[in-house]
């Protein structure tokens, strides 16, 4: 039965990323480069309903959430490499995983890349890394790295305090968005809501596994690429059938929308994404998390790490795309003058 | 296949995925594996005699270990009849015995090695020999796992220092040590594993466990039991244990606080509380009933007094209480024969002649769950 | 070169609510000044190539940009909207191919 909760979760999640366009790279990178906040008003929709569903489920007892240690070279260190081979990839852990179901051959050569990073560092040879950025942790007065903790709230009124000071400013900035406009597929408000009631859907079925995590990408592929080849099933729970189920989803959504097609980016591009896929997996693998099971998961928990390591995806983007964006202006630069300098004409193709 | 007729399939597929789904989480409801269980009951009327509904699952895999006569082996009982499953041969008598988390391999200590051997309960045959690195030649008292099993907690023989490993695939990597000056013991831990319980005597120190730092000492209202038993409940919210006198102790782990109740249990018999109930069970001080209090609460719900039939069999007295982690508790007479008792009514379902005289250690090794993990 | 929407085109697309009230018929007449082929591109290369191109062009000038999947012809309109330039039309012409014209501001 959880099998099968898991995949058509998957299935419903894939479908909504790909009817959504959810993509958290476009999110974290339009801090910097754009004007159009659509998907972080998406991303912040997601956030309110896990925060307020996550605190809701511990207060009933039905979940207890795991927070990750603070430990903070590692969420600092991988979450900026993340956040690097996310711009290269073209798409965060979620969304190459559901473009790689609409057919994009660039994408599936990320989620290659992505599968082996993780491999390289989960139980592979570049496990040091890990285990020496992981080896400093800060105690939060001994108990998880979460804001509650940090702030010392014990009593169940001043947590909810917190929370409401945090849903609030986002439910009225959230209230002041201007009105989304060349929209094709679902908007930021359906696809939030489709997107965060399906993260928290996977914290409730998750509990009934005896996990008591919510949506992640990282953990259960490492586990199923471990099942896959080694036969090994340890650590394969409910995110990874939901993982099997993304691409699906994807698949029928742009098969509806008749967008599903095999498409190969130039050799350059592909070797470009399959890097980032694999710089993406190792980064996700030091921080123990990508955009979903730290920004999406772990930051509903107010876990500090999940917390951290978001500011430096986000940071590492920023990065990787203002290289990008200043290599391609001088590119094109280079490109005009050589071509003033040949025959004067006003059009490239 | 046609455009249309494709777009009439994918909204069911995906309407099929959604019912599926709301299924699922309906019926976790309905079964209790969201809500950990029956609500808790109290008063008399739900201890109504006659048959028990226990059921045990039969698919279940490991089983309850036992230590009976001779020492040397390991016996493995199912926990549905407590019929016996098989013998694990240990050659000589162990120290402690310690189940992994996954419930199909058990760690052995032995009083004169640092070694630890490493059976399975399901094939009961040696698996391997692991040698702790930073061992030093000391001797491994007591060994507690994280709930996941990616962490192993090793205290030591004549020394107050506890030593830290990565637990995978059988195999421990070390990862550092402290000190617990002063506490002796088992250790206990939270659900997380991030904080560790170790008694003092008169109090319970709290370190750390992601740096061995220490946090807090929690002073009890009485001199701890030389058993030094406590018991977590399963959502790891109150730990009890008994005082000298039987007074059992409640910590709320949240508060950090003490408090003990007033009724006579036994000193000696470690208290358990079985994960689907979450009631606290007591043997009392004549070791001839059971006490439950509410776990969470403090409330005390209910206490039996065996029947004389049933404590003939069981020898006159009580000798242990296991969690058997697969619905019933066992209670274990000094007979070697054991009763099968309802957690949450406290009926006895049945009496067990399972030869496991002069039982002098018994854990539960069961699987429940499958999914417990330490990434993201 | 501008077809109209196929029987598949995402209904949102269709709707003329979302379209900033532009019709679909204004840009039919409309020549591009230039044209960017960014089909294979993903996010955030679509969104930096075109900002370059209209970088490089005079006001008033004309922008055809050529993209392959859905979310980058929501998101690049959007954005370059919002940077202020004005963004004629949107079109889908074939199931996984997207025309946005856009005018220099």
């Amino acid at each position: 039965m959880i099998v099968a909760g898991g995949i058509s979760l998957g299935l419903l999640l894939g479908y909504a990323l790909q009817r959504g366009g959810y993509c958290m790279n476009t999110a974290f990178r339009s801090f910097y480069l754009e004007k159009d906040r659509s998907l972080v008003r998406a991303w912040a929709v997601v956030l309110l309903i896990n925060v307020i569903g996550v605190a809701l489920l511990t207060e009933l007892g039905v979940l207890l959430p795991e927070v990750a240690p603070f430990f903070w070279p590692a969420a600092i260190v991988g979450g900026f490499v993340f956040g690097i081979g996310m711009v290269l990839a073209g798409g965060c852990a979620s969304g190459t995983y559901y473009r790689c179901g609409r057919g994009m051959l660039g994408s599936i050569a990320a989620l290659v890349g992505f599968v082996i990073g993780t491999a390289l560092i989960d139980g592979g040879a570049l496990v040091e890394i890990q285990q020496q950025l992981r080896g400093t942790t800060i105690d939060v007065s001994g108990r998880e790295a979460t804001l509650f903790n940090l702030l010392g709230l014990e009593s169940t009124a001043a947590r909810w305090l917190l929370i409401a000071g945090i849903s609030i400013p986002a439910i009225v900035w959230l209230s002041r968005a201007p009105k989304q406009r060349f929209l094709i597929g679902w908007g930021w408000r359906k696809t939030g809501a489709a997107v965060g009631v399906l993260a928290l859907a996977t914290w409730v079925i998750s509990a009934m596994q005896g996990r008591d995590f919510g949506l992640s990408f990282t953990q259960p592929t490492v586990a199923l690429t471990r099942f896959l080849v080694t036969g090994d099933s340890a650590g394969i729970s409910v995110a990874s059938f939901i993982v099997i189920g993304v691409p699906i989803g994807a698949f029928l959504a742009a098969k509806a929308a008749g967008e599903a097609i095999l498409r190969m980016p130039d050799p350059g591009r592909f070797v470009r994404q399959f890097g980032g896929g694999a710089t993406m997996g190792l980064g996700a693998s030091i921080a123990g998390g990508c955009n979903i099971g730290h920004s999406i998961t772990g930051v509903s928990t107010l876990g500090i790490t999940a917390i951290t390591s978001t500011a430096f995806i986000m940071l590492g983007c920023w990065v990787m795309t203002g290289i990008v964006y200043r290599s391609e202006r001088r590119k094109m630069e280079a490109e005009i003058a050589a071509m003033r300098s040949a025959v004067p004409q006003g059009e490239t193709s | 296949m046609n455009r249309t007729t494709v777009n009439r399939i994918i909204p069911i597929v995906m309407a099929a995925a959604a019912i599926t789904l709301t299924a699922t989480i309906v019926l976790g409801i309905i079964d209790g594996t969201l809500t950990g269980g029956s609500p808790i009951t109290s008063g008399q009327s739900v201890f109504a005699a006659g048959g028990s509904t226990l059921q045990v699952d039969e698919d279940l895999e490991g089983g309850i270990l036992v230590i009976a006569d001779p020492a040397t082996e390991i016996r493995v009982l199912d926990p549905a009849d407590a019929s016996e499953r098989g013998r694990i041969e240990l050659g000589r008598e162990p120290a402690t015995i310690t189940p992994t988390p996954g419930g199909v391999s058990v760690f052995v200590t032995f009083p004169d090695t640092e070694e630890i051997e490493v059976y399975s309960t399901t094939e009961f045959e040696h698996e391997t020999t692991i040698a702790p690195e930073g061992g030093d030649g000391r001797t491994p008292e007591d060994l507690t796992f994280s709930e996941n099993g990616d962490t192993l907690f090793v205290t030591w023989r004549d020394s107050d220092a506890v030593s830290v490993f990565s637990h995978s695939m059988l195999g421990l990597s070390f990862r550092y040590e402290f000190a617990t000056p002063d506490a002796h013991g088992p250790l206990y831990r939270n659900r997380r594993a991030t904080r560790l319980y170790r008694g003092s005597g008169s109090g319970i120190e709290i370190y750390f466990a992601q740096n061995g730092e220490h946090i807090d000492t929690i002073t009890l209202p009485g001199e701890q039991a030389d058993n030094e038993a406590w018991v977590f409940n399963a959502r790891h919210t109150h730990l009890w244990g008994t005082d000298a006198s039987g007074n059992p102790i409640v910590v709320d782990e949240a508060a950090s606080s003490a408090r003990e109740i007033d009724i006579s249990a036994s000193p000696e018999i470690a208290p358990v509380i079985p994960a689907d109930t979450e009631h606290a069970l007591y043997v009392d001080a004549a070791q001839t009933g059971v006490f439950a209090f509410d776990a969470r609460s403090g409330n005390r719900l209910a206490d039996v007094t065996f029947s004389e039939k049933v404590l003939d069999e069981l020898g006159g007295r009580i000798a242990r209480i296991v969690d058997t982690g697969a619905g019933p508790v066992w209670a274990i007479g000094v007979s070697g024969k054991i009763a099968a008792v309802d957690p949450a009514t406290l009926s006895i379902a049945d009496v067990h002649d399972a030869g496991a005289r002069e039982t002098v250690m018994a854990v539960s090794s069961i699987v429940q769950q499958d999914g417990n993990f330490a990434c993201f | 070169m501008t077809t109209a929407f196929g029987a598949n085109a995402p209904e949102a697309v269709n709707n003329r609510e979302n379209w900033g009230g532009i019709r679909m018929s204004d840009q039919k007449e409309q020549k591009a000044d230039r044209t960017v082929d960014l089909l294979s591109e993903v996010c955030p290369y679509t969104f930096v190539k075109s900002k370059l191109e209209l970088e490089q062009m005079e006001t008033g000038q004309i922008l055809q940009i050529h993209l392959g999947n859905s979310e980058s012809a929501s998101n690049v309109p959007r954005s370059v909207d919002l940077e202020g330039h004005e963004v004629l039309s949107v079109d889908q012409t074939e199931p996984s191919h997207w025309v946005v014209t856009v005018r220099r501001a």
